[in-house]
Parts: C-alpha cells; sequence; structure tokens
C-alpha cells in the first residue's frame, strides 16, 4: 500500500532529511524544504527507490536551489558557517573544545562547495560514496578525491590545536 | 586524531514529533496524481480514426465519453468495523487510546480503467483498531502508525462539521508534553 510505505519512509528519514536542510537554509526554512522533498516523493512515489534517503536529498538540494534564488541571494561565509553552527551538534557530551568546534566549521565553511558537500553527506548524513556522488551528480571516483581533499583541508586545519594538547580540555 | 568531524554530526532529534506529524498531514493532504496508463494510446487510436472518418466524408468524429475519459479512481485510504466503513481523515498524536479490535483495511485500484478506487477485497487484510479516550468509536476510531502516531479514521457518513469537531476535540485532548 502506497500511503503506508511513505509514512514509513517519512518517520525513517524527516528528521535527516531536516537536519540536511537546516545546514543550507537555516533551522525556519528547513521543515518548509524538507516537507517539499517528501511532497515531491509522495507525487511521483513509484519512481522513489527502495533506499529513499539519497533520492530525498537530491529533492531537498532542488529546493534549497530554488529557496535561494527565490530569495535572491547567494549565501555568503558568514551565514554558511552561522548555519553549520546551528546544525552541528552541540551537546555537553560532546569530546570536542570550543576552539575545535570553531576551528573545525570555519574550515568547513570556507572550503569549495563540492568538497564540502561531498565530506558531510558521507560524514553526517550517513550516505555512501556511491550515494553521495549520485546525490552530487558526479563519478564515485570524483566523490572520494573531494572528500579527501577536504579531509585534508580540515585536519591541517585542526592539527595546530591537537599539536598544542588543547583537545584535552573539552567542553 | 580524534574525529572531530563526527562529534559535531547533528543529532537529528531535534525535529518534535508533534510538528512532523504536522508536517505529514500537510504532505498527505495532496493527492498522488491519478496513473493514465493507456491514455495516450487511446488518444492516438481515437485521432487516426477521426481522420479517417472525415476523409470518407463522414465528418469529424470526436470521441465518446468511452475514449475520452481519463482514469480517475478515489484512494483515500478506508477501514471497516462492524459494517461501519471509515475513512481516513489526519494522523494524530493521541495520548489516550484503547485497543477496540480487529478492522479490515481497504485496498486501492487505480491503474486501471473503470478503476474502483478504495474498496474492500473479499479476504482483507486486518489491523488493530483503537478509540480515543471521550470520543465514540461508532464515529471515529485510530490505526497506530510508527512512533505512537495514529491515522484518524472518522465515519465515512459523518458531515464536514463533526469531522471538523471530532478533529479539534482530539487536537485537544493531546496531553502536552
Amino acid at each position: 500500500m502506497d500511503r503506508e510505505e511513505f509514512e514509513h519512509c517519512w518517520h525513517e528519514h524527516v528528521r535527516r532529511v531536516t537536519a540536511y536542510a537546516e545546514r543550507h537554509v537555516g533551522r525556519d526554512a528547513a521543515p518548509d524544504v524538507a516537507s517539499a522533498a517528501f511532497l515531491s516523493a509522495w507525487l511521483s512515489w513509484k519512481t522513489v527507490p527502495d533506499t529513499a534517503l539519497p533520492w530525498l536529498i537530491s529533492a531537498a538540494r532542488g529546493h534549497i536551489r530554488n529557496h535561494s534564488r527565490s530569495l535572491r541571494r547567494q549565501i555568503n561565509l558568514q551565514q554558511r558557517l552561522q548555519f553549520l553552527d546551528q546544525s552541528a551538534y552541540l551537546g555537553e557530551d560532546a569530546a570536542v573544545t570550543a576552539e575545535e568546534r570553531f576551528t573545525a566549521l570555519t574550515a568547513l565553511a570556507s572550503m569549495p562547495d563540492g568538497d564540502r558537500e561531498a565530506l558531510l553527506l558521507i560524514a553526517w548524513e550517513g550516505l555512501t560514496a556511491e550515494e553521495a556522488a549520485k546525490v552530487l551528480g558526479c563519478r564515485p571516483g570524483a566523490l572520494r578525491t573531494r572528500v579527501h581533499r577536504a579531509r585534508q583541508r580540515l585536519d591541517t586545519a585542526l592539527l595546530p590545536l591537537s599539536s598544542t594538547g588543547s583537545a584535552e580540555n573539552t567542553t | 586524531m580524534r574525529d572531530v568531524l563526527n562529534e559535531l554530526r547533528p543529532r537529528v532529534e531535534r525535529l518534535t514529533r508533534e510538528r512532523s506529524v504536522e508536517m505529514l498531514n500537510a504532505v498527505l493532504s495532496h493527492q498522488p496524481p491519478v496513473r493514465r496508463r493507456g491514455r495516450n494510446s487511446v488518444l492516438v487510436v481515437a485521432t487516426v480514426l477521426a481522420i479517417a472518418a472525415s476523409m470518407l466524408g463522414f465528418g469529424l468524429i470526436i470521441g465518446n465519453d468511452e475514449q475520452e475519459s481519463p482514469v480517475t479512481a478515489d484512494c483515500t485510504p478506508m477501514i471497516r468495523v462492524d459494517d461501519i466503513v471509515y475513512e481516513l481523515r489526519r494522523y494524530e498524536e493521541v495520548n489516550s487510546a484503547t485497543p477496540l479490535g480487529q478492522a479490515q483495511l481497504s485496498e486501492c485500484e487505480d491503474t486501471r480503467r473503470r478503476s474502483r478506487g478504495s474498496y474492500f477485497p473479499d479476504d482483507p487484510r486486518q489491523k488493530n483498531a483503537w478509540s480515543f479516550e471521550g470520543t465514540n468509536p461508532d464515529r471515529v476510531l485510530g490505526i497506530r502508525q510508527a512512533g505512537g502516531i495514529f491515522s484518524v479514521y472518522i465515519a465515512t457518513d459523518a458531515t464536514d462539521n463533526e469531522i471538523q469537531r471530532i478533529l479539534h476535540e482530539l487536537k485537544r485532548s493531546r496531553t502536552p508534553r
């Protein structure tokens, strides 16, 4: 039954898709983007594959582009950093210092969009390299290159902090 | 080096269940488009026949109702308990519900011409039906969904006012968490 399958898909993925949208459009607009992605899925349910998350994230990406176009503005570094900061985990149990957090998020915000997307689709959204490549419309090999480049950049930014031992003072 | 990126991975519990249900209701309020399998071929045949007829001097024949009518079928989910048929109206988070018995579930047929839409097969699937505190089970029942949410089914003969009243009551009876 289509509706039951859709509901199951909803409960399984809506939070992950909303979290994905949150780091692109901010907390206020994220539920609208997620709803729009799921509405696209509902209206063409027969074409949504069983492993629905990559499809939903692709749909969300389309709606995020429309959202940005409707606002007639490109998101700048400061806003990108703000959205990343809003969506990244901030709990007392996170074994990360405030300085590490800021450094990592700044490195993520300032790297090329394609590299950041590749890295976070895998590290945060939990997609495989093949699924992430499909979402970004590139070959898995190119995707791995982007992820490698992004990781290197992130590690380079964090390296001075780990060498000074500040990581021991967790927040 | 510790995996800082993994430590910063967003937790996804931020979206509340209540908000999630609201969003789901909004999405499902849109009916998926009705499939129109085979309609193109019918139109092609009708066009060829019409041209052939006009060439024979009979004038342009416009397709009859049989050829032109698109496949339409209402597949709103329904349940049946003790010969009362209920139709799905919305999804709701309800805290106080009691198991009532087995409900028969409708199936959907919307791919053939002259489709029946929602119907009860001879051997329907069954699920537990639940009644909600303070409501009449002859008028409204629920089927439990994942995450403790209920799909709310209201008797098919209920008026719009009655439907609104029942849904309002259910929303009001929800205890804030």
